[in-house]
């Protein structure tokens, strides 16, 4: 994989603050957009810009293709048995959200999840125990924030409709053993929903293989455009589903009084679509493939080591998580004794640079059981480079002084 | 937070050079208005305040910047109460000046003496009014 040349589809990279070059660093939660996918949606905007599936002048029909094309590629990119088990959304959120609310839920149902869930996927449960009477069941991770297989089991019953889980953590990059979660789930008879948006951008899955009945995640981090995402669907699953938003699109037809919705996934997406952003995600699901994901992979895992072992070294910081880079993917998340967390972040943006997250990531559950009041996350994508980890870690040891 | 109030009048008088300072200005105005209305301050600003503060300390004096950092509170209050008496007392000064100066013709009262405003500049002593 030659970084070099990658960097160079990057027009952003190029940038100057104060006469440095900016180190991004903050890719679990947006990532950066190559040439090609801005190349795709301006393409959409320049040449055909009209409304797929209703209209059939020239733009109606090149836009309907292309769109087509789009859920094609995703589909490929995922694996999927189906190009109709694709449905375009605005973002993980959406995706998880669409299944929870489509899922036909009863009281004392039980939804399984991790105790590391984003709150995408916590808020929605705790509105469907408000609403509905669920169970909420939550698997603590053991010490080293690694997956209790074992707990998972032995907690599982045939009151479980749904096990929804981060595929891997956005707090420090672990990853659950999915194959294992989900072969255990079905045995129960239940179905297995994955918050995807930390796996789908840095590791090859192909759902094939992977068996799951839904996952969901996001454009923006895969270095698609912002406002974009997919959810994938068992297509019997998505047939027998209720819609979530309906109205515009969605329907075969209607009358006065009754209406026909239309199959997955055209049912599952109401109102006009962000056809730019899909024909975008596209290219950048393309780009990806070209590039290949464990090659990706390889690398953020070998910059993760170098920015643990140099910052290990640092007195006063602490990384979250397992010890072991090669568990935690491309997130490093740490905390600096004696520090907060956001002078932390804003130092290394102003002293070089140097673009990380901090906060409590949207999993404010997980910081507030274990009283931290957030940690800096670094989290790495292909365009990174060996340079830009040894500079973080020279700044990281300058900061860590300060204590 | 208290930053935000040195910087609300900081940025007021560097908003009407600077486009950039204005939108600092707002920051600091939203900020303070929030404290004074018991609602805790969102900007971010102090912290943003204090980190480029710090950032710039560290590439000078490194022991400067750790002595900054560990007592940035107590030194924004004391920064804080030094400028609102210098405020205060510049306001007031002002005040009486210009009273005097209407009053009697010259900023230092009935006895006048040198001052920068007068009627009679350069002397002050033959501008009492009889």
């Amino acid at each position: 994989m030659n970084v070099e040349k990658i960097r160079e589809d990057f027009p952003v990279l190029k940038k100057k603050i104060n006469g440095k070059s900016i180190i991004y660093f903050d890719n679990a939660c947006m990532s950066l957009r190559p040439m090609q996918v801005i190349d795709a949606m301006n393409e959409y905007y320049f040449e055909y810009p009209g409304c797929a599936g209703r209209s059939a002048h020239e733009f109606g029909t090149k836009v309907t293709e292309k769109y087509r094309e789009a859920r094609e590629d995703i589909s490929k990119f995922l694996g999927a048995r189906k190009t109709e088990e694709i449905i375009f959304t605005r973002n993980t959120t959406e995706g998880l959200n669409l299944v929870f609310n489509s899922l036909d839920f009863k009281k004392d149902d039980i939804i399984v999840t991790t105790d590391k869930e984003h709150n995408s996927v916590l808020v929605p449960i705790q509105m469907l125990q408000e609403k509905i009477g669920i169970k909420h069941k939550i698997i603590f991770s053991k010490q080293d924030g690694i997956f209790n297989l074992q707990k998972f089991q032995d907690s599982m019953d045939k009151q479980v409709k749904l096990v929804a889980m981060a595929h891997s953590s956005n707090i420090d990059g672990t990853t659950i053993p999915a194959k294992e979660v989900i072969k255990i789930a079905h045995d129960f008879g239940s179905l297995v929903m994955l918050d995807a948006a930390q796996s789908v951008p840095h590791e090859e899955i192909k759902i094939k293989d992977l068996g799951v009945d839904f996952l969901a995640f996001s454009g923006h981090k895969m270095l698609g455009p912002s406002g974009t995402g997919v959810l994938y669907g068992k297509y019997d699953l998505l047939e027998k589903m209720k819609t979530f938003l309906v109205g515009g699109d969605t329907v075969q037809y209607t009358t006065y009084d009754s209406h026909v919705f239309l199959k997955p996934p055209e049912k599952f997406e109401a109102g006009l679509q962000n056809y730019a952003g899909a024909i975008g995600l596209a290219a950048a699901a393309k780009y990806l493939d070209e590039i290949g994901k464990k090659n990706i992979e390889k690398h953020e895992t070998e910059l993760n080591k170098k920015i643990t072992e140099g910052i290990s070294n640092i007195r006063g910081v602490k990384i979250l998580g397992p010890e072991d880079a090669k568990l935690r993917g491309g997130i490093v998340s740490f905390i600096v004794e004696k520090m907060k967390v956001h002078d932390v972040a804003l130092m290394l943006n102003n002293m070089e640079n140097i673009m990380i997250r901090s906060g409590m990531h949207c999993v404010h559950s997980w910081f507030k059981a274990h009283n931290l009041e957030g940690s800096d996350r670094v989290s790495l994508y292909l365009y990174n480079t060996e340079e830009e980890a040894e500079k973080f870690v020279e700044t990281l040891k300058e900061i860590a002084k300060l204590r | 937070m208290v930053i935000c109030i040195i910087g609300l009048f900081i940025f007021a008088i560097l908003g009407t050079f600077s486009a950039q300072y204005r939108l600092l200005f707002k920051e600091s105005y939203r900020c303070i208005f929030r404290m004074m209305t018991f609602r805790p301050c969102e900007t971010k600003l102090d912290e943003r305040i204090k980190a480029k503060l710090i950032s710039k300390f560290m590439n000078r004096s490194p022991k400067l910047a750790k002595f900054t950092y560990k007592n940035f509170k107590t030194l924004s209050i004391i920064l804080t109460v030094v400028f609102l008496v210098s405020l205060v007392f510049g306001v007031y000064g002002v005040s009486v000046g210009i009273y005097n100066y209407i009053t009697y013709g010259n900023c230092n009262g009935p006895n006048g003496g040198a001052c920068i405003i007068s009627q009679t500049t350069p002397s002050c002593n033959t501008t009492t009014k009889t």
